[in-house]
């Protein structure tokens, strides 16, 4: 099983390598270089060959990766274009509050989402199985900004509850305050995120209650409420699992959507603000930060499955 | 205690000692009884009394508290935010600017000066030389005492060759800033130029210190100091305590930016922003009818327009520029998109609220037959033609949709490309062809027309090169003839309007809103929140 | 599907490493069964119909053009239904039933031809890996996995800014993206069928590699990958629609349903009808439910079939 484990580690450190390579000569295809970015349309030739060479950017570019690649690993990402900041400043304060919404969304919005699931596969059929199924699929269908606003009128301008936007300083909040202080943001995130986590925890369960073994079970009389809870939860825990790392990793990296309209700043944002003034070195490293977040959680997600699942743990 | 003998004395005519009791009355939540029980004390009738009531809470409701603080939310922002007076390129920045720094002259209401930190503006007869001497006692944040050297310091930074500032276009008649003494400089311009302090009032001519190169953590004399300063998420400004003169109201501002006009609206309306910039118009009616909000607009001739590059083949066509002009639905813009607050353009930026606003050149209409004619003539045929928009201000997009509506009558291909407004100074403007823009208005004629269409301009957003044009714009600053004066300033306004690369439709006025304990308000006509100029004498009357 | 945009219910089908399958049976090729629409998947395929109609004709059809007014006198946004304009105005004071026309065909037209790129590249490269044999295999699933990792809004953001929007380059951009996603399903379900012992034999038999796809493994994929697609039509609209929000979708005045929700978001704010705003979100949501209503039923059939890989 360990070396299992082992391969998977392997596989993810060659696909954060290929992604380091996919990005750095994404970034070279793409039209003009951090030197002429940063100097404007009306650098002279003089001067962008001085910053090309204070950048590094006159090395082929097997040399210029590396250098990139070795600085990354050491937490050195270089300084932003436009404001001349260190990136690794810029994404420190923004990756905090891009934690604390995905924790929170994912501690308050993934166990409602399965144990709703769950509840559906123990009566298929049922007038519960099917509200909760129609209103998933309709949830899947509504995009962020629309649940949002529908969010805002409600709670906000309806109710008079809550604030919509995350604006101030998050330090020294308590669990409480902070989940007050991100509400808004986190319940649209649950919403986003429960749709399809009611559905595949629903389908992984009735999936392994179409197995032999359960089917035997069955047989045998046991209630199915306490076939669900004792057997067929266990051996669904994997695909589960899996779900909730992809959700985990969107959460992380895709909220784009949410964090701009509800105005806090987190990475997403941050990705966004460097694509549109083009500073490359800056998307370089976020793009870096997300495939790396992405291959822990589903290497964390894959040993999960493993752990749960005996027949994994011998493939053929 | 004064006895009135008199049966009527107002407010304004009981002694000072009077009225400050009366004020303190009022202030400690005085009812209208305890206040009338005590002037009827003093021997004057109900009446009297009753209406000193109401004149000492009025006075009262007008002079300034102090504390509390306040969140401002411009429209937008990004990582391109400084805090540098020689590069700011937005309101946002303009804003912050007026918060932490404090400038020599200060503009008013009505667009003329008042001395700030000089305390006196003196001209020689031509307006060749301009002598300011500088208030006397005033800090920085850091407690160092303002002097010559830093205003040398600060407006040589906008000077010469090599400079970066994005102002110094207005300043480029000044030859050299001569240090008299410590508190005396003198600016020795190479040509004459009356608006020399008007234009000194504007966003770019704060006062730093001398030799400050890193502004991440500025130090400047204004009525705020920086707390935290994150381009693109916020700016928290608490009170500088020795500010030289009243204001500085506030406990601390809080300003960032909401892209997004929707969520900017919700925030304000739910109270968690209590200032918002650009009010959409088609939301005034809905802000009007809230309780406790305000909208606080002010009459301008900021304009919304399109920049054609004159330097890239693709945009330099006159006759295409001239069909747009053409096509232009200026009277649905402004009645549908500005719901009334704004006014006509006529493809030039000096609008009716300009001073030297030139109302001889006849106003260019919605017409498809001249249109039509120019696009034929242009030979561009069924090319598509784009255009780069992004919602920096009212209007500026649906000037495009209606532009791009009318085009396709006539079988002239236009294509919108909307983009976000995070990024657009720094990646569209002066870049694209075609772009949308959202022009501040100025405070002079000239000084509009200085940053934005002489040749050589920073701003030249059309890259229009017109020597003649940049001849009389120098000229005209120190012609004092009024007839002479007018004649110059309609021709500049009438060669852009025929010639250059801005089509121009409409202006507006700036629409932002309130909440209604928001007080201080100003009202320059020059950008948003009052001309930016607000951030000194913002209170809070529930303080 | 990657992580970064609204995940499909086909996820399960494919283990996070795929490379592990498991039977215990041994079993004949299922026998293909008549698939038949229960009465949920009726009204679904009616509704579907029903948008793929309006979206073919839509544009020949619609009162007036995308970009026209239905009151050129009026200067008032986001009125109330009234003839003329029998969903109210928009944001910009044209006719709501017009745009939702037109957009219909391009929401649909859009959605369409990406996932059918995705489904083009990602069915022939996830199946062509598994034929061509381990090596190729594990080369093409890396390079397929370092993508995969890339936020699909980043991915967008980064090849629309750089060459600029355009419906084609949307097309092109959602199909790559996509592509990654349904090359992990095609692989996955491919190499769960290409171990099981109808092909194995197939394989003894000596029959060759074109006959072992399209006679063995097809008829089995297809099923899941069918229901996947239109799952991922749905994706493709709300991923569209989020560059939309950062304004790097579909181009004005050019409607499309999730451009057309954002644009007139203000209305629910300030509008005199929150049609504009509602209208396009119930075409959205209608067509995502009818769509997931019919895939509810060929998973279900699918399930059957391939009940020994479950």
């Amino acid at each position: 099983m360990l070396s299992l484990i082992a391969k998977r580690l392997g596989i993810g450190l060659i696909t954060v390598l290929a992604v380091s390579i996919i990005i750095f000569l994404g970034t070279k295809i793409l039209p003009g270089d951090a030197a002429e970015l940063r100097l404007g349309q009306s650098a002279s030739a003089e001067n962008l060959a001085v910053l090309r060479e204070r950048l590094g950017l006159d090395k082929p570019y097997w040399q210029q990766y590396l250098s990139w690649l070795v600085n990354f690993v050491q937490g050195d990402m270089g300084n932003s274009l436009s404001g001349d900041t260190p990136i690794s400043g810029l994404i420190a304060d923004r990756y905090q509050n891009t934690l604390i919404v995905s924790g929170l969304t994912a501690l308050i919005g993934v166990p409602i989402s399965v144990a709703l699931g769950v509840m559906a596969a123990m009566f298929p059929g049922s007038t519960y199985d099917r509200v909760l199924t129609f209103t998933s699929v309709t949830l899947v269908a509504a995009p962020e900004f629309f649940t949002a606003t529908l969010l805002v009128l409600f709670f906000v301008l309806f109710l008079g509850m809550g604030s919509t936007i995350v604006s101030g300083s998050t330090d020294g909040m308590g669990l409480f305050e902070l989940i007050q202080h991100f509400a808004l943001p986190i319940t649209t995130l649950c919403f986003v995120i429960a749709s399809q986590l009611i559905r595949m925890s629903r389908a992984a369960v009735l999936n392994v209650m179409a197995s032999p073994y359960i089917e035997m079970a069955i047989l045998k009389g046991i209630p199915r409420r306490r076939i669900i809870l004792r057997h067929a939860l266990l051996n669904a825990i994997g695909p589960i699992v899996n779900v909730i790392a992809l959700n985990l990793a969107y959460l992380i990296t895709g909220v784009i959507v949410v964090e701009i309209y509800f105005s806090y700043q987190g990475l997403a944002t941050l990705i966004v603000q460097g694509v549109q003034t083009r500073d490359f070195v800056l998307v370089q490293s976020l793009g870096m930060i997300f495939c790396a977040t992405y291959v822990v959680i589903m290497l964390i997600a894959d040993i999960a499955a493993i752990l749960a699942n005996p027949r994994q743990r011998h493939p053929k | 205690m004064t006895k009135y003998k008199l049966n009527e004395p107002d407010f304004e005519s009981m002694s000072l000692e009077d009225r400050q009791k009366a004020l303190g009355m009022v202030s400690k939540g005085a009812t209208r009884r305890d206040v009338m029980s005590w002037m009827m004390g003093l021997g004057a009738t109900a009446i009297a009394s009753g209406s000193v009531f109401g004149s000492a809470t009025a006075a009262w409701a007008n002079t300034p508290k102090k504390g509390g603080r306040l969140v401002i939310a411009d429209d937008q922002h990004g990582p391109a935010d400084t805090l540098d007076p020689a590069l700011y390129a937005s309101s946002n920045d303009y804003f912050r600017g007026r918060m932490f720094f404090g400038s020599l002259t200060r503009l008013t209401n009505d667009l003329s000066y008042e001395p700030e930190l000089a305390e006196e503006v003196i001209s020689n007869a031509d307006a060749t030389e301009w002598t300011f001497k500088i208030r006397r006692g005033v800090e920085f944040h850091d407690g160092k005492t303002l002097t010559a050297d830093d205003v040398i310091y600060s407006m040589n930074r906008h000077l010469g060759e090599n400079t970066v500032s994005k102002a110094k276009s207005l300043v480029d008649m000044v030859s050299e800033w001569v240090k008299v003494n410590d508190y005396e400089v003198k600016a020795v311009l190479s040509s004459p130029n009356a608006d020399l302090p008007i234009a000194l009032g504007t966003f770019h001519f704060k006062i730093v210190q001398d030799g400050a190169t890193d502004f991440s953590n500025p130090v400047g004399t204004g009525p705020y100091k920086v707390a935290e300063f994150t381009p693109g998420v916020r700016t928290i400004g608490v009170r500088n305590e020795n500010y030289w003169t009243d204001g500085a109201y506030l406990d601390e501002i809080e300003h960032f930016g909401i892209g997004d006009s929707v969520a900017r609206l919700n925030a304000f309306l739910n109270g968690d922003v209590d200032v918002m910039a650009n009010l959409p118009p088609k939301a005034i009616a809905k802000v009007q009818a809230a309780a406790g909000k305000e909208v606080w607009s002010v009459k301008s001739g900021a304009y919304i327009n399109l920049a054609c590059r004159m330097d890239l083949a693709e945009s330099n066509n006159r006759d295409m520029i001239m069909a747009m002009k053409h096509l232009m639905d200026r009277e649905r813009i402004v009645k549908g998109v500005f719901k009334g607050e704004g006014s006509l353009g006529n493809d030039h930026p000096i609008g009716p609220a300009y001073f030297d606003h030139c109302p001889d050149i006849p106003q260019r209409e919605l017409d498809p037959d001249k249109a039509a004619y120019h696009f034929k003539k242009s030979g561009i045929g069924s090319t598509t033609i784009p255009i780069v928009a992004s919602e920096i201000g009212p209007g500026c997009v649906e000037q495009c949709l209606f532009l791009q509506r009318e085009a396709k009558k006539i079988g002239m291909n236009i294509d919108v490309q909307k983009v976000t407004t995070d990024g657009w100074f720094s990646t569209v403007w002066m870049k694209a062809p075609i772009s949308a823009q959202s022009w501040n208005m100025r405070p002079t004629a000239n000084i509009m027309m200085s940053l934005a269409f002489k040749s050589d301009a920073a701003w030249n957003e059309t890259f229009h090169q017109d020597p003649e044009f940049d001849k009389i714009l120098v000229e005209v600053r120190g012609v004092t003839d009024p007839a002479k004066r007018k004649e110059m300033y309609c021709t500049l306004q009438e060669k852009i309007h025929n010639e250059n690369g801005c089509v121009a439709p409409a202006h507006r006025n700036y629409v932002d809103a309130n909440a209604s304990y928001v007080k201080g308000l100003a009202h320059v006509p020059i950008n948003n929140f009052g001309g930016s100029e607000c951030a000194p004498t913002l209170w809070r009357d529930d303080a | 599907m990657t992580h970064h945009s609204r995940p499909s219910t086909q996820e399960h089908y494919v283990a996070p490493f795929d490379d592990v399958t498991s039977f215990e049976e041994l079993k004949d090729a299922p026998p293909p069964a008549k698939f038949k629409l229960t009465f949920m998947g009726k009204i679904g395929a009616v509704v579907v119909t029903f948008w793929v109609l309006i979206a073919l004709l839509g544009p020949f059809i619609a009162p007036l053009g995308e970009n026209e007014l239905p009151f050129p006198d009026a200067y008032s946004e986001f009125q109330a239904p009234q003839p003329g304009a029998w969903l109210g105005t928009d944001v910009d004071d044209r006719d709501v039933l017009s745009r939702l026309m037109f957009g219909a065909s391009r929401t649909l037209g859009i959605a369409f031809a990406a996932t059918i790129i995705a489904y083009f590249f990602g069915v022939i490269l996830g199946i062509g890996a598994i034929v061509a044999g381990p090596k190729v295999d594990l080369v093409v699933s890396r390079i397929n996995d370092a993508f995969m990792s890339l936020p699909t809004i980043m991915l967008g953001l980064v090849v629309v800014a750089a060459v600029g929007s355009s419906i084609p380059i949307l097309i092109l951009t959602a199909g790559f993206i996509y592509t990654t996603v349904v090359f992990r399903l095609a692989r996955g379900i491919g190499m769960d069928i290409i171990v099981m012992d109808y092909v194995e034999a197939a394989k003894v038999r000596g029959d060759g590699i074109w006959w072992i796809v399209t006679r063995e493994i097809w008829p089995n994929a297809a099923m899941p990958l069918i229901s996947d697609f239109g799952l991922r039509l749905i994706i493709v609209i709300l991923f569209i629609s989020s560059l939309g929000f950062l304004g790097l979708g579909v181009q004005p005045p050019q409607a499309d349903w999730g451009s057309m929700v954002r644009e007139n978001l203000g209305a629910l704010q300030y509008g005199e009808s929150y049609l504009p705003v509602i209208a396009p979100a119930v075409a959205i949501a209608t067509l995502t439910v009818g769509i997931n209503l019919v895939v509810d039923d060929i998973s279900s059939h699918a399930g059957r079939k391939l009940s020994g890989r479950m």
